[in-house]
C-alpha cells in the first residue's frame, strides 16, 4: 500500500446525517489488516462497526463521544508506521477516500442519552405514501424505506425527515471534523405517543416576553433569606384585606426601596438604559386562569392599607376575568409570589422592559424563615445593587417582624402610612414616631422612614 | 238509584266543584276540567269492570278514575302537586294513572290506540280483560280515532269506547263542526253500537252493562253513545252557553234531582263527603312537594373512555343480518310483536326485513292497515302492557304521521305518571335518499326526532352489528322508547366492509358502539364524523383524502345519536383541532349542530378548534339522479369541503 487511505463516516440511512462515535477499538498508530474492527458508530436507528478496509497503521481523526457527519474522514490508513501529521494535510488532496466497511449489528442495551433506544422490532409495516410525499421523496432522492415504520405518510412527514438548511449546507469535507450538527429527531414510536398542544396565544405572548430579557443571556440571581419573627402576627394585625399573605408587605417595602434602586426598575434597549421614573409594581399571579401581571400603578406612594386593598380588587378582577389592559398592563418591575405552594426556592424570569425581578418562596417550616430571589438583569445593573437592596429589604421586613406576637398597649402607636408599631420602630433603630397634621386638620403619627424615606 | 251510585256520584261532583273552588283561590296550579253533570257516566261503566279491565281516559278524567279505582286521596294529592299524589304531582288534572289499570292523558283521542294495544296485549296474551276508552264527541274530529276503529274493528280487539256526548267541544256546539250522526260512524266500520244518556239511570246502567258484556263476550269491539251534559264550563270561566239551555240541562240532572226529592239524607252524604275532603285536604296541604333532584338528575357519565376492539368485516348483508336478528329475538322473547305496514309474507316488507318471519309467528308479525299514527298508538299501549313492540315505519317520512304518538304519548308516560310505568317502543324506520324516490320518500328527518326528550334515537351504519343495537334497545328495564333510523342504502352493505390500507376500523365496547376508523399509528390531522347511511360515503373519503390532498383523516361513527355521549368525539376533536360533522339531512338545527354545540362547550376554553357541517342542501330531494347527488352530500362535496377547510 503506497497510498494514505481516508475511512470515511458511512451513510448508513437517509435520514442520519450525524453519527455518535461510541467506540474505537485500536490504540492510534496500530498496524491494523483487513477487516481489524477500527470504531463503532451509532446512529438512532442502529449501531455499526468500521473496519478497516485494507492493511495499514490506523490514525485516528475522531474520539469517542464525536458527533460526525456522514462523509466526515474519521481514521486514515497509513502505508508505513510514524506517519506525521504534516504529511497528511499534504497529501490530503491525493487521497482516494475508500467507505469503511461497515457491519451491522444490533443496537448496544444500554443506550447512549444521544441515542434513543430503537424501538422493539414491530410486525413490517409497509407505509402508504400519498401522492405529494411520493413527489417529495423523489424530488428529495429520499429512500422510501426510510418511513418503514409509518401507517401513512404525508408530504409534512417527508419534510420533517429532511435536515434543516443549515446542516445541508456544511459539505463534508476531508479534514473537518467538527460541523454544527442537528439533534437527531425523536424515534417514530416515541413521536407516535405524543400527544400534541398548541401553544396558546398567552403562552405565546409570555415567551416572547420573557425570552427579551433572557436571550441576552446574562441574567443573575441574588437570594437571602428572611426570617419570620412575628411577621406573621404583624401582618394578621395590621392587614384588612389579605391578613395571610406575605405580599402585600414586601411590594410595600419593595416599592419604597426601589426610589433608591433607580437601576432595578429600568431596561435595556439596544446600547442604552432606560430609568422608569415612576414605579409600577407587577405582580405576577396564576390563580388557575391563566399567567397575568396585574399592575399596582405608583406602588411607592401608597400607603400599607391603600396598598394591600387595591392589590385585593386587582386579585378579584383576575378571578372574575374583569381587568381592563390598564391594570395588566405597564409595571416596572414584577414581583412573583409562589410563597402558598410550598417551594423553597425560586429563579424567577425577567419580563420584558424591566431590569429586575422579585420572587418569593414559601416559608421553610423548620427555621421559620423564608427565601426572597431577586433575578436581575447583569446588562442594566451588577450584583453588589442587587444585594443591598435585597438587604435593605430583608431588614426593612425583618422589622415588621421584630414586634412581640400579640400586642400590648405599648404597640398602640402605630405609624399611619407603613402601620410599623413603636417596638418595631426601635427594632429598626428608628427615633420614634411624629406627630403630623395634614392639610385636611387631620391628625396622625408617621415613623422617620415613611416621613423622609430611607 | 240505590245509595252507593248516588253517594260515588255526589263524591265526583263534590270533588270536583272543591277543585274549582281552590282554583279559584289559587291554590290549584294549571287547569281543571270538570265532569259536573256527566258524573253517572263514569260510575256506570265502572260498575260493570273487572279487575283485568282497563281504562284510558282524557282531559276529563276526574270522574272516570274516581268511579275505577276510588282513590281520592291520591287525586287530590296528585291536584296539588304533592309527592304523594298519583303521579307524584307531575301530572296533574290530565294526566293520571292508577297501578296499570287507569291511564290519563291531554291530547285528543290519542288515547284510543293505546287502549288498543292495552287490549290487544290482553288478547296476546290469552289473559281476560278488556279496554274502554272515554272519549268527548269533541274527539270524533281527530283523525286517528277512525284509523283506530279500522283497526280494532279489523283485528277484533277487544276494546269499548264510550262517546260521552255532551253536544259541545270546549266552546262549539256539536252541529257547528259534525257531520252525518255519531252512531253511522262505528256503523261504518262494522262495529256494535250503544247508545244511552245519563238522565235515564237504569237504562245507562244497564246498557253499560250490555256493551262491557259484549266486547268481554265476543272479544270485538263496541262503541257506546251517552248523552249528557257537562253543566260545569269546559275549563273554567269559558261557558258561553246560553242560559235557558243551561237551565234546562241542570232540570234534567239527576243529582239535583236527589237533592230535591231527598233533601235531608242527600244533605247528610253531602256533609260526610265534604268532611272527608275537608279532612284530606288539610293532611295533604302537610305534604312535600317533589324536589327537582328526585324528579331530574343529570345522568353520570364516566370520564373513563370504554374498551375498544377491531371491527371484523362480515360477508352478511345488513338487511340479511336484521332479518336473521329479528327472527332470533321472535324466539327468544314471547313479548316482541312486530307491526307495520306490508311486512308480513310473501311481500315482507319494503325492505325484506322481515321476510319470512310473518310465517313463523303469525300471531306477533302484524300486517297493520296504512295508519302510522293508530298503529303507534297500538304499540304504546302494548308497550305500556309489558310487550315489547317494534313497529316499522315503512318510510322515514312518514313517521310524521306518528309524531303525536311519539313525542305526547311514548315519549312522556314513563315520566308523567312518576316512573311508576314505562314504555319502551322501538320504532324502527328506513330515512335517507340516493335512490330517486324523491320529495317525500327521501327524507332524513332525524332533526325532527332529536329534540324530543326521553326519546332515545339510535342511527345503524354499516360497521356495526345491528343486531347488537336492537338487543341492547330490548334489554330489560328500558323505560322509554327509542327510534332506530335504518338507512335504504344500508340494507344491502356488507357489516364492516372497509378496505384501505394502513386504517384500522375499531369500536367501543358498550351497548351502542361508536365506530373509528383512523390511520394505524399516526395522528390524524381532521375528524369527521358521520352516523348512518352517509357514514358509508364518509368512509369513502378517507384513502381519497390522503392519497390525492396529503391529509390523515379520520371518521368518528356513532350509533346513538340521543342521549349524545361525547367523550370519544371530544377526544379526537382535541387532538386534531379540526371537526367535520357529515349529514344526510340539511345542517340547520340538525345533530351536527348540536354535536358542535356540546364539543364547543366542553372543549371551547381549552382547545380552539375548527368546526364544520357538510350537509344536504336545504330543499326538497329532487329525484333525477345527478341532481339529486348534488343536493345530498356525496363523496366529492366532502372532500372538497374537508379540504377548503383543512387547519
Amino acid at each position: 500500500m503506497s497510498t494514505i487511505q481516508d475511512i470515511l463516516a458511512p451513510r448508513l440511512d437517509v435520514s442520519s446525517d450525524a453519527l455518535l462515535v461510541v467506540a474505537i477499538h485500536q490504540p492510534g498508530g496500530a498496524a491494523v489488516g483487513a477487516g481489524t474492527p477500527l470504531l463503532d458508530l451509532e446512529t438512532y436507528k442502529a449501531q455499526v462497526v468500521v473496519e478497516s478496509p485494507g492493511e495499514g497503521f490506523v490514525e485516528y481523526l475522531c474520539q469517542v463521544g464525536d458527533q460526525v457527519p456522514t462523509g466526515a474522514v474519521l481514521a486514515r490508513l497509513h502505508p508505513q508506521a510514524g506517519f506525521t501529521v504534516e504529511a497528511e494535510r499534504r497529501l490530503s488532496a491525493e487521497v482516494s477516500p475508500t467507505p469503511g466497511v461497515v457491519q451491522e449489528r444490533m443496537p448496544s442495551p444500554v443506550a447512549d442519552a444521544a441515542s434513543p433506544p430503537v424501538p422493539e422490532t414491530t410486525p413490517a409495516l409497509a407505509p402508504r405514501f400519498s401522492k405529494a410525499a411520493r413527489q417529495a421523496l423523489k424530488r428529495h432522492h429520499l429512500d422510501p424505506a426510510l418511513f418503514q415504520d409509518q401507517d401513512l405518510v404525508t408530504l409534512r412527514d417527508v419534510q420533517s425527515r429532511l435536515p434543516p438548511p443549515a446542516v445541508q449546507t456544511v459539505a463534508p469535507t476531508a479534514g473537518q471534523r467538527r460541523v454544527a450538527l442537528r439533534f437527531p429527531p425523536l424515534p417514530a414510536e416515541l413521536q407516535r405517543r405524543i400527544d400534541w398542544q398548541p401553544l396558546t396565544q398567552a403562552k405565546q405572548l409570555e415567551i416572547q416576553a420573557l425570552d427579551q430579557v433572557q436571550r441576552g443571556g446574562q441574567v443573575s440571581l441574588v437570594t437571602t433569606w428572611v426570617r419570620m419573627g412575628t411577621l406573621r402576627a404583624h401582618i394578621a394585625r395590621q392587614s384588612e384585606w389579605l391578613p395571610e399573605s406575605l405580599l402585600p408587605l414586601v411590594v410595600f417595602e419593595t416599592a419604597r426601596l426601589l426610589r433608591r434602586h433607580p437601576c432595578l426598575n429600568g431596561f435595556l434597549e439596544g446600547e442604552r438604559i432606560g430609568l422608569y421614573r415612576d414605579i409600577h409594581i407587577g405582580i405576577a399571579v396564576d390563580m388557575g386562569q391563566g399567567l397575568k401581571v396585574l399592575t399596582l400603578p405608583h406602588a411607592d406612594t401608597l400607603g400599607f392599607r391603600e396598598l394591600e386593598q387595591l392589590l385585593f380588587q386587582r386579585i378579584e378582577g383576575y378571578l372574575d376575568r374583569t381587568l381592563t389592559p390598564g391594570e395588566l398592563l405597564g409595571s416596572t418591575f414584577t414581583v412573583t409570589d409562589l410563597s402558598g405552594f410550598g417551594v423553597g426556592h425560586i429563579q424567577p424570569l425577567v419580563n420584558a422592559h424591566q431590569s429586575a425581578i422579585l420572587g418569593i418562596a414559601g416559608e421553610d417550616p423548620d427555621l421559620h424563615r423564608f427565601q426572597l430571589s431577586l433575578a436581575f438583569d447583569h446588562r442594566v445593573t451588577e450584583g453588589r445593587e442587587a444585594a443591598l437592596f435585597l438587604q435593605a429589604l430583608r431588614e426593612r421586613l425583618e422589622g415588621h417582624g421584630a414586634g412581640p406576637e400579640t400586642p400590648d398597649a405599648a404597640t398602640r402607636p402605630v405609624c399611619g402610612v407603613c402601620l410599623k408599631t413603636l417596638p418595631e420602630d426601635r427594632a429598626m433603630q428608628g427615633h420614634g414616631l411624629l406627630q403630623l397634621v395634614d392639610s385636611a386638620g387631620r391628625e396622625s403619627l408617621i415613623c422617620q422612614v415613611c416621613l423622609m424615606g430611607y | 238509584m240505590d245509595a252507593a251510585v248516588v253517594r260515588q256520584a255526589l263524591l265526583i261532583r263534590r270533588v270536583e266543584e272543591t277543585l274549582l273552588e281552590l282554583f279559584s283561590q289559587g291554590r290549584l296550579n294549571g287547569t281543571v276540567h270538570t265532569c259536573i253533570g256527566q258524573e253517572l257516566s263514569a260510575v256506570a261503566f265502572a260498575r260493570a269492570l273487572v279487575e283485568q279491565d282497563v281504562v284510558v281516559s282524557g282531559h276529563r278524567c276526574h270522574g272516570h278514575f274516581l268511579a275505577l279505582t276510588g282513590d281520592l286521596d291520591g287525586l287530590l294529592a296528585e291536584m296539588l302537586g304533592k309527592v304523594t299524589g298519583v303521579c307524584g304531582g307531575i301530572g296533574s288534572s290530565q294526566h293520571l294513572f292508577h297501578q296499570g289499570r287507569f291511564f290519563s292523558n291531554g291530547i285528543q283521542g290519542g288515547m284510543v290506540p293505546v287502549a288498543a294495544g292495552l287490549a290487544l296485549a290482553r288478547k296476546l296474551r290469552g289473559v281476560p280483560g278488556i279496554g274502554v276508552a272515554f272519549i268527548g264527541d269533541g274527539t270524533l274530529g281527530q283523525g286517528i280515532l277512525y284509523e283506530t276503529l279500522n283497526l280494532v274493528a279489523r283485528w277484533r280487539i277487544p276494546l269499548l269506547i264510550v262517546c260521552e256526548d255532551n253536544r259541545y267541544a270546549q266552546s262549539t256546539p256539536r252541529e257547528a263542526t259534525l257531520a252525518g250522526t255519531i252512531e253511522a260512524r262505528p256503523a261504518a266500520f262494522g262495529i256494535e253500537t250503544f247508545v244511552s244518556d245519563t238522565w235515564d239511570w237504569p237504562r245507562l246502567d244497564a246498557q253499560a252493562a250490555r256493551s262491557v258484556a259484549h266486547v268481554r263476550a265476543t272479544g270485538t269491539p263496541a262503541l257506546h253513545v251517552v248523552r249528557t251534559d257537562r253543566l260545569a264550563p269546559h275549563s273554567k270561566g269559558d261557558d258561553t252557553r246560553d242560559a235557558a239551555e243551561l237551565d234546562a240541562a241542570r232540570a234534567r240532572d239527576l243529582l239535583t234531582a236527589h237533592a230535591r226529592a231527598h233533601p235531608e239524607q242527600h244533605g247528610q252524604w253531602r256533609a260526610a263527603i265534604d268532611r272527608e275532603i275537608r279532612d284530606l285536604l288539610g293532611r295533604i296541604a302537610q305534604e312535600p312537594v317533589l324536589m327537582l333532584e328526585e324528579y331530574h338528575r343529570k345522568p353520570r357519565v364516566s370520564p373513563r373512555l370504554p374498551a375498544r376492539r377491531p371491527v371484523l368485516p362480515s360477508s352478511e348483508r345488513l338487511v340479511t343480518r336484521l332479518n336473521r336478528c329479528f327472527a332470533e329475538l321472535l324466539a327468544e322473547h314471547p313479548e316482541v310483536v312486530l307491526l307495520g305496514e306490508d311486512i308480513v309474507d310473501p311481500y315482507g316488507g319494503a325492505f325484506k326485513v322481515t321476510r319470512g318471519l310473518a310465517t313463523a309467528h303469525p300471531d306477533r308479525v302484524l300486517a297493520t292497515p296504512i295508519s302510522e299514527a293508530a298503529i303507534t298508538g297500538l304499540a304504546n299501549g302494548l308497550a305500556l302492557a309489558g310487550m315489547r313492540p317494534i313497529v316499522e315505519i315503512m318510510f322515514g317520512d312518514f313517521v310524521t304521521l306518528a309524531m303525536d304518538q311519539l313525542i305526547n304519548h311514548a315519549a312522556k308516560f314513563h315520566r308523567m305518571y312518576n316512573g311508576q310505568i314505562g314504555c319502551p317502543l322501538i320504532l324502527r324506520t328506513p330515512m335517507g335518499g340516493y335512490r330517486g324516490y324523491g320529495p317525500t320518500h327521501s327524507q332524513t328527518l332525524d332533526k325532527f326526532l332529536l329534540g324530543i326528550d326521553t326519546l332515545r334515537v339510535v342511527a345503524l351504519n354499516a360497521f356495526t352489528d345491528p343486531a347488537g343495537l336492537y338487543r341492547a334497545l330490548l334489554a330489560p328495564g328500558q323505560q322509554d322508547p327509542a327510534i332506530v333510523i335504518e338507512n335504504k342504502t344500508l340494507y344491502g352493505a356488507r357489516i364492516g366492509d372497509f378496505q384501505e390500507e394502513n386504517f384500522i376500523v375499531e369500536e367501543t365496547i358498550e351497548p351502542f358502539p361508536l365506530t373509528h376508523i383512523r390511520p394505524l399509528h399516526s395522528a390524524p390531522e381532521v375528524t369527521l364524523v358521520a352516523y348512518g347511511g352517509i357514514a358509508s360515503i364518509a368512509a369513502g373519503v378517507l384513502g381519497p383524502l390522503f392519497e390525492q390532498h396529503d391529509l390523515k383523516a379520520e371518521l368518528l361513527i356513532p350509533s346513538l345519536l340521543c342521549p349524545l355521549d361525547p367523550r370519544a368525539i371530544l377526544e379526537a376533536v382535541e387532538r386534531s383541532g379540526s371537526l367535520f360533522v357529515v349529514e344526510e339531512g340539511s345542517a340547520f338545527a340538525a345533530w351536527g349542530a348540536e354535536l358542535i354545540a356540546t364539543i364547543q362547550e366542553r372543549l371551547g376554553r381549552r382547545r380552539p378548534f375548527s368546526a364544520h357541517r357538510i350537509a344536504a342542501l336545504p330543499v326538497p330531494i329532487p329525484a333525477p339522479r345527478d341532481l339529486e347527488r348534488q343536493v345530498l352530500v356525496e363523496a366529492r362535496r366532502i372532500i372538497r369541503d374537508v379540504v377548503a377547510h383543512r387547519p
